[in-house]
Order: C-alpha cells, then sequence, then structure tokens
C-alpha cells in the first residue's frame, strides 16, 4: 500500500502485520453498498488490538481504488463531546472527505485546516447547493440550541446526501462507543434512538468500531436496529502470528532476542500488536537485548511505568476521567476488581468495600467500561483479560493513589514478572500433548469433522486398534459428520456461569472444560459445555479411568445447571473392551492420539475466516421466552456437486418445514428457492471436488437456510432483473434463479466470503403481507 | 423422483405434451425437442399438461421461454395446464402467463382452444 496521499496517519508497512485479510474484507463490505447487499455492522475488539488502522486502511483503499462508494471515517474524539463540538467536527470531516472523493484530483485542497464555514463555501463552489443548505441549517439549529435537530441532522447527513445525490456511502465510525458521553452545557446528551434510521440504510450503512460490543449495541439500541447488525471482532494475534510479528521489529529494529523469550512474553502480554511494538520500540529506546528473563522483564517494567504503553492507558483514563479525585477512586476501585480473589464482584460489594455510594460506584463502573477494561454486566463486574493493561494500571494506582516511588514500583513489576516467567517456562515444558489438546478445543469453530473422529470404537473396528496409518483423505470419505460447536474458552478452572462471588473457582487439574455454543449462536438455549480428560498413559485406557471421568463429571454437573454437557475421554493409544463398553453407557466420546492429530489437521485445513463472525439476533436475548430459545434446532447437510444433488436439499427442506409444520405452499416455494440456490451454487463452484454446505435452522416462526460454496464471488451483476418480453427474443433466456429465490422466500442474502459466496434465506411462517391472490389462478388467465 | 418423461396425445388440431418429473435442463429439452418435431409437421397449437411435475428449475424454465419464441414465430398457441400452486406461482411472477395460458385442467384449456378455432 502506498502510504502517500493518506488522509490519516498510518502505520508505516514494515510494522502493519498480518491484518490485510481484515482490511480486504471490510473493503468488500463497502464495495457491496453499490449492490445495496452491505448491511451496517460493529467490529470490537480490546484496545491496541489494531482495529483504528485496519479501518484507516480500509478507508484508504476504498477512496483511491474506485470512484462509486463514497467512503468517510470518523475517529469520534474525546476532545468533541460537547455536542456543538461533536456536529460542527462531523460535518467538516464529512464534507471534507465527500468533496475529496468526489473531486479526487484537488484532494490535497481539502485538508483538516478548513473550517466548517470554509469548507460549506467550497461545497457551494463544487455546487453542492443543497448539501452546504443541510449543514448551514445545522448550525442555525445549534445556534437556537435545539441540540436535538443538530445532532440528529449531522448524523443523518450522510443518508440524506445518499438519498437526495442518488449516491452509495459507507460511513465507519471508530471509538464510537464515546458518543455515550455526549453532553450539553446543562448536562448528558442521550442518542438513544438516533442512528435507527442509518443502520437500517442500505445506501450508507454505517461501521460502528469500538472496544465494547456492549456499549455499542447499546447506543445503536433498539431491536430493529439490532437485528440487522452484522458483528465482527477484530482478535489478537495467534500464538505463532504475533511470534513472527515480535521477531520481525526486533530485526527490523535491531533488537537482540532470543526466540524463547519472546515466546514468554507473549505468553505475557498475549498477541496484542500494539503491545508488542510497544515492547520492541522500548528494548530498542533503552538499548537492551532481548536475551536473558531479567532484560525482558526490565523492558517490560519500564514500559507499564513510563513507556508508551503507559502514556496510552495513562491519556485514555484521563480523556475519560478528568476530574483527578474521581481518577484516584477510579483506580481504588481497579485495584479491589483485580488483586481480590474472586473473579466477579457485586456492586453492594464494591460499594461497601470502597465506602462509597451506590450510584457513584456504578458511575466510575460506567467509565472503566467505557475504557474496555471491566465488564459490567448484571450487577456484577469482571475484568479484562488483558495483563499489560492490568499492571498498567496496578502501577497507576501505586504511583497515584499510594503514593509509592517510581522505582520500588519497579522493583514489585520486576519481581511479579520474574515470578510468572518462571510459571511460563514451567507450563513451555508442559507436556506437548496437553497443549495440542487445549489447542483443538480452542479452535472448534462450527466446523464439520467426521464423526468416527470422535469414536475409538468405530475408529479401531474400521483401522485397527491404532489405526496410525490412516490418512485424513480416508477419515474425510466417512459419511457420518459432526458438526462442533464455537468454544469461547478454554480451562481447567471450572467457573459455572450463574457463580456468586463468594463461590470460588472449581479447580480441577485433570479436565479441560470449554464453553461452547451450538452453532455459534450465543443464546443461554445454545450454551454447552465439553468435560475433557486426557490420559497419558501409555497402557489401554481401563474401565477404572472411565468410571473416575464420570464422577469427576457428575461431581461437576451440578456446577453448570441445566446447560448441556459433552463428556470427551482421550487416550494415549488403546482402550479396553470394559471401558469402551461403559464410554457407551455412559455417552461419551472418546479419541486415542490419532484421532486426535487427524481432528487437528481437519481443523486446521478449514477455511479461516478474517472476524469471528456472530450471527444477527433477533432481539435481545432477555427479551426472548426460554422456551423459544430451545426451538432452535439445526441440521446440516453438505451435497457433492453432482447431477441432481439440488434435488437432496429440496427433499431435506421439504422433510425439515413439514415438521416445522409448514403449509404446502410455504414447502413447495421452499423446495423451489433452495433448487435455484444449489443451481447457482454449483455453478460457481470451481470444480467437481467441492461441496456445497447448507445449514438448515427452525425457528418457532420461520425456517432459515445458508447455502455456502467455494469458488468465485457469485455475480449479481447491474441492479434490474430479465423481462420476459426481452428474454423470449434473447438467444440468452437464463438468469431467472435470484429473482425466483426473492419471490419465493421473505428474506434473502447474499454475504461474498473470501473464497465462496454464501446464501442465507429465510422463510416466515407468518409473512406479514400474504398475498391473498398468489395462492389461485383464475381459469384461462393470460396474467 | 423418477426419471422424467414426457408422452404426448396428438389432435388435428393441437399436440397435448404429458410431461413427468423434475424439469431441469434435461426435461426442458425433451419438451422442446418434442414441440419442436410437431412444429415441424405443421401443428402449432401445444398444450403442456403439468399434472405430474412438481418441480421445475429455472433453466427448465429458460427451456420454457425458449418453446415460447418457437410457438409465437408461428403465431400458434401455448396452453400450460394441471400445474400446481407453486408452479402457476412461478409462471406469474415471471410473466410466462403473458404468452402462454394457464388453465387449472386440460379439459378447458381444449375447450378454449377449439372455440377459438
Amino acid at each position: 500500500m502506498e502510504t502517500t496521499n493518506q488522509f490519516f496517519p498510518m502505520l508505516p508497512e514494515s510494522e502493519f502485520f498480518d491484518r490485510d485479510r481484515e482490511v480486504e474484507y471490510i473493503v468488500r463490505m463497502g464495495l457491496n453498498t453499490v449492490h445495496a447487499r452491505t448491511r451496517s455492522a460493529i467490529l470490537f475488539g480490546s484496545r491496541g488490538i489494531g482495529k483504528s488502522e485496519v479501518l484507516k486502511r480500509s478507508y484508504h483503499r476504498l477512496f483511491w481504488e474506485q470512484d462509486d462508494i463514497v467512503p468517510i471515517y470518523y475517529n469520534v474524539s474525546a476532545e468533541c463531546l460537547f455536542v456543538p463540538d461533536f456536529v460542527r467536527n462531523y460535518l467538516a470531516e464529512f464534507l471534507r472527505q465527500y468533496l475529496a472523493f468526489k473531486h479526487k484530483e484537488d484532494y490535497g485542497a481539502f485538508h483538516h485546516t478548513l473550517s466548517l464555514r470554509r469548507l460549506v463555501d467550497l461545497a457551494r463552489d463544487f455546487g453542492e447547493n443543497w448539501l452546504a443548505t443541510l449543514i448551514t441549517q445545522c448550525e442555525e439549529s445549534l445556534a437556537e440550541r435545539d441540540y436535538l435537530n443538530a445532532l440528529k441532522s449531522a448524523i443523518l447527513a450522510p443518508y440524506y446526501v445518499a438519498h437526495h445525490n442518488d449516491c452509495r456511502l459507507y460511513v465507519i465510525i471508530d471509538e464510537f462507543q464515546r458518543v455515550k458521553d455526549l453532553r450539553t452545557d446543562i448536562g448528558p446528551f442521550h442518542v438513544l434512538g438516533l442512528y435507527q434510521q442509518v443502520v437500517q440504510s442500505r445506501r450508507c450503512p454505517h461501521l460502528f468500531s469500538g472496544s465494547s460490543r456492549k456499549l455499542i449495541e447499546g447506543i445503536v439500541g433498539g431491536s430493529t436496529s439490532l437485528a440487522d447488525l452484522e458483528r465482527l471482532e477484530l482478535q489478537e494475534f495467534e500464538h505463532h502470528d504475533a511470534l513472527q510479528m515480535f521477531e520481525q521489529l526486533c530485526e527490523r529494529f535491531q533488537v537482540p532476542y532470543k526466540k524463547e523469550f519472546l515466546v514468554d512474553f507473549i505468553e505475557q502480554i498475549g498477541g496484542n500488536p500494539l503491545y508488542i511494538r510497544n515492547i520492541v520500540h522500548q528494548a530498542q529506546k533503552q538499548q537492551v537485548a532481548l536475551m536473558s528473563i531479567r532484560s525482558c522483564q526490565t523492558i517490560y517494567a519500564e514500559e507499564v511505568i513510563a513507556g508508551h504503553t503507559h502514556f496510552y492507558w495513562t491519556a485514555l483514563l484521563k480523556n475519560q476521567i478528568r476530574d483527578p479525585l474521581r481518577r484516584k477512586h477510579a483506580l481504588g476501585l481497579f485495584h479491589t476488581v483485580t488483586v481480590a480473589p474472586q473473579l466477579k464482584f457485586s456492586l453492594d460489594y464494591l460499594a461497601h468495600r470502597l465506602s462509597r455510594s451506590t450510584e457513584e460506584v456504578h458511575a466510575i463502573l460506567d467509565d472503566l467500561e467505557q475504557l474496555g477494561i471491566v465488564d459490567f454486566d448484571f450487577g456484577q463486574v469482571a475484568v479484562a483479560e488483558d495483563a499489560i493493561m492490568r499492571d498498567c494500571f496496578l502501577v497507576l494506582y501505586e504511583t497515584e493513589v499510594k503514593g509509592m516511588q517510581r522505582d520500588r514500583v519497579a522493583s514489585d513489576v520486576i519481581k511479579r514478572k520474574l515470578k510468572d516467567m518462571a510459571r511460563f517456562q514451567r507450563r513451555r515444558e508442559r507436556s506437548g500433548i496437553e497443549k495440542k489438546l487445549e489447542q483443538i478445543l480452542n479452535s472448534f469453530d462450527c466446523q464439520q469433522i467426521p464423526q468416527i473422529l470422535l469414536s475409538y470404537q468405530d475408529f479401531s473396528e474400521q483401522y485397527g486398534t491404532s489405526g496410525s496409518d490412516i490418512t485424513l483423505d480416508e477419515i474425510r470419505k466417512h459419511p457420518r459428520t459432526m458438526t462442533l460447536p464455537q468454544v469461547v474458552g478454554t480451562s481447567k478452572e471450572i467457573v459455572p456461569l450463574d457463580v456468586t462471588p463468594s463461590t470460588e473457582t472449581y479447580h480441577n487439574p485433570f479436565v479441560f472444560t470449554s464453553y461452547a455454543f451450538k452453532s455459534g449462536l450465543y443464546s443461554s438455549g445454545n450454551e454447552v459445555v465439553w468435560l475433557v480428560e486426557l490420559l497419558e498413559s501409555a497402557s489401554p485406557v481401563t474401565s477404572v479411568e472411565v468410571e473416575d471421568f464420570q464422577a469427576k463429571c457428575l461431581r461437576l454437573q451440578k456446577h453448570f445447571g441445566r446447560v448441556g454437557l459433552v463428556k470427551w475421554i482421550v487416550g494415549k493409544d488403546t482402550f479396553s473392551e470394559e471401558s469402551l463398553e461403559l464410554i457407551q453407557n455412559y455417552n461419551m466420546y472418546a479419541s486415542n492420539l490419532v484421532q486426535l492429530e487427524l481432528i487437528g489437521e481437519c481443523l486446521s485445513t478449514a477455511e479461516k475466516v478474517p472476524f469471528r463472525q456472530y450471527a444477527a439476533e433477533a432481539a435481545p436475548e432477555t427479551e426472548a421466552p426460554v422456551t423459544e430459545l430451545r426451538e432452535v434446532t439445526e441440521f446440516n447437510l453438505t451435497l457433492p456437486i453432482v447431477a441432481d444433488a439440488e434435488l437432496v436439499a429440496a427433499n431435506a427442506i421439504g422433510q425439515i418445514a413439514k415438521n416445522a409444520d409448514f403449509d404446502e405452499q410455504a414447502i413447495g416455494q421452499m423446495k423451489m428457492a433452495i433448487i435455484e440456490a444449489c443451481i447457482n451454487a454449483i455453478e460457481y463452484s470451481p470444480n467437481k471436488e467441492k461441496k456445497i454446505r447448507l445449514r438448515f435452522i427452525t425457528k418457532p416462526d420461520s425456517v432459515e437456510v445458508w447455502v455456502e460454496n467455494e469458488g468465485p464471488p457469485l455475480e449479481l451483476g447491474p441492479v434490474g432483473e430479465p423481462a420476459i418480453a426481452q428474454k423470449v427474443i434473447d438467444p440468452n433466456k437464463r438468469g431467472w434463479g435470484i429473482k425466483l429465490i426473492k419471490s419465493l422466500m421473505d428474506d434473502v442474502e447474499f454475504d461474498m466470503l473470501e473464497h465462496g459466496t454464501r446464501l442465507r434465506m429465510v422463510k416466515l411462517k407468518h409473512p406479514p403481507e400474504q398475498q391473498a391472490t398468489s395462492s389461485e389462478a383464475t381459469e384461462g388467465e393470460t396474467l | 423422483m423418477a426419471k422424467f418423461s414426457v408422452t404426448d396425445r396428438v389432435h388435428d388440431k393441437y399436440v397435448v405434451l404429458y410431461v413427468n418429473g423434475y424439469i431441469n435442463n434435461l426435461g426442458g429439452e425433451k419438451i422442446d425437442e418434442r414441440c419442436s418435431y410437431y412444429l415441424k409437421k405443421g401443428i402449432k397449437n401445444f398444450i403442456i399438461n403439468f399434472e405430474r411435475t412438481e418441480l421445475i428449475n429455472s433453466v427448465g424454465i429458460s427451456i420454457l421461454i425458449g418453446v415460447i419464441e418457437k410457438v409465437l414465430q408461428v403465431k400458434g398457441t401455448l396452453y400450460f395446464t394441471n400445474a400446481n400452486r407453486v408452479s402457476k406461482e412461478i409462471f406469474r411472477m415471471l410473466e410466462l402467463s403473458k404468452f402462454a395460458k394457464i388453465y387449472d385442467t386440460e379439459e378447458q384449456a381444449v375447450a378454449h382452444l377449439l372455440k377459438k378455432s
């Protein structure tokens, strides 16, 4: 990417790592606006994870690489939260970027220092009188202190422009959660509901970005808006990518290092690119080689006490909480929730502990939540899993609240971290198998795997007791597959979700616990916990060991209430006959290390998606009765590309819809629609080796069908539908598929994936406007 | 699902084609083939009876449009009869019914055709 012609400062190319797929995804979302296929979305992820950089790069590409979609990027500044400032700043940025895009040859003329007044004059010069008037009216509303109208007009300005000028815009708003703090001279100003209209617009969809999904959803508000939102999470780098970035930066900045210490560093600070970059810069500044535990921890301590990371968090804290006294209370509160042994804290407990009112504690928690460092929900508080952030705040607490000397604090940090390092080193030496198992569990993400890999009995019957010669290709021929859940975390510490603050974690060193959601749908009805026992002994797994695991599961069961439990026992080599009998009786999965290896291979060859994506939620979970959530059923079907494969899908949907009590006509419509969807998928698959994947989700009032294929993205072509009069004389008489699907189903969406297309279509049991005339043809009609 | 087949009943003024099975590219081509055959023999009016057809896809429809074109070229008439509700809905939605008359039964179509001639 060129680094010139930038509207916003961006990282040099050599320091931007491994986010190209994410940039590509957002650029595609922007480009798809031209076909009205892009929904508004939220992008969330921890602070420092690289959201802003990804967004600015996406904007930059959208600006320079095409002329159809007007991209707008706005970063909500903590300095502009007074409503008149926000309105003027937002409009100025919008106008500046809009005019610059429309007149790219003169983009240099639209620099940052231009005032709104000057930009309005320029808009008039370029014939954008309507837009200039809109902004002038906003100014008038501000002058009359009609803040609501001014803010509404500013927020809707891109929407109005898209409709008035018949163009498409893609609006990216960064640090969006800050608009929660908008205020006027008489107090806080709530924006709830003001974004609903833009969220639903396909002419100017918005991408809202911030550190807290919950806060963004809270601001966008309204169940209708939420249902329309696509949700994307930018995650930390995986270990391997983080290490690669660390090494490359060390080489670039000539910081000598030993790989094993970088590995430990990553264990310590995670895969956050901001932190990795800051550590390397600190090492370069101090001219310290990362070649010993001691030197690494010295650099770490310097970074959290006086480095970029320290200043980053300090600046954010000061921006968020301007009153120094309140800031001290916030640091005290953070210290309490971080150093105490329990994982969650009630509001009353904190109020009592800090001798402050619950209202005051609540307000401080709101601030900390906006910083993205605590999660405050259902009256309980949890601290973000970010070790370096925690240390930065603890250092601030010790220096600013307790008044400790920096040297003493540095010494404490180094001491603590040296202990941590020793722990990391022990962990590095732990069983490779255990690590592998944990990795595999954490990579469960709704993939399909052959069921035989979780059944030692079937596996050994087919391939002998060890099965070591079997290849992945052979395994994949097995017709029976199962869909894994989406795991959100794996640990050895059992933390029941309904734990009270007084309940300590249940430590069980012999069982992995993976928290997961079926189909990746985050609702209580889909919650499932995998309990996994690893037996590394070389001898066959015995019935005693299975009984022992079962007993542990029973003991743990009470902690999980109604949540579904899945039991999986992993042995090193073989299982005794008695143990297999018990495994069957207790309804457990069982695998040996060969199967485990194959599962790992299966998962590693599955397609990676750029963001963890979340299904749109029809309504906030709390509003949906539990009984309804439990009525969601999912079926998966994989079709080979063979003649009439679409009929298999049609028969499947026929039976599924029949079971779900749809009427005959709706069933017929769904069959026709799915046939068309499969034909499209088959036509766009590059070769016959590929498969078409279908997913059927039945809900009480609807059936949702996903059809996904690999290959070049489906080209929907220009807006417009085939006309019969033209087709009768046209040599190419095809092109009816999309029209048929859209007419026969109630909601249809195409998502262009990195390596293919996904069609999602929904049939409602009771569509809002059922056409009374659609079912019967009159005699002899020539319509 | 049964293999696709077309049988026909020939009258001096028209032909009735009984289609049986899923109308995709292969099914559509068989219908087209039969129509072309009778067009060459000078028959201009066709009744296609869909009683034994449950499903039809867009490729099949595009071939039916080809049949419409051929019948229109000789100023003939095309009737679709006995189609199920969803197929009728599709014919209407794609406006095939502008060029082919839709009747619930074959008898109704025959009566109309004979009355017209």
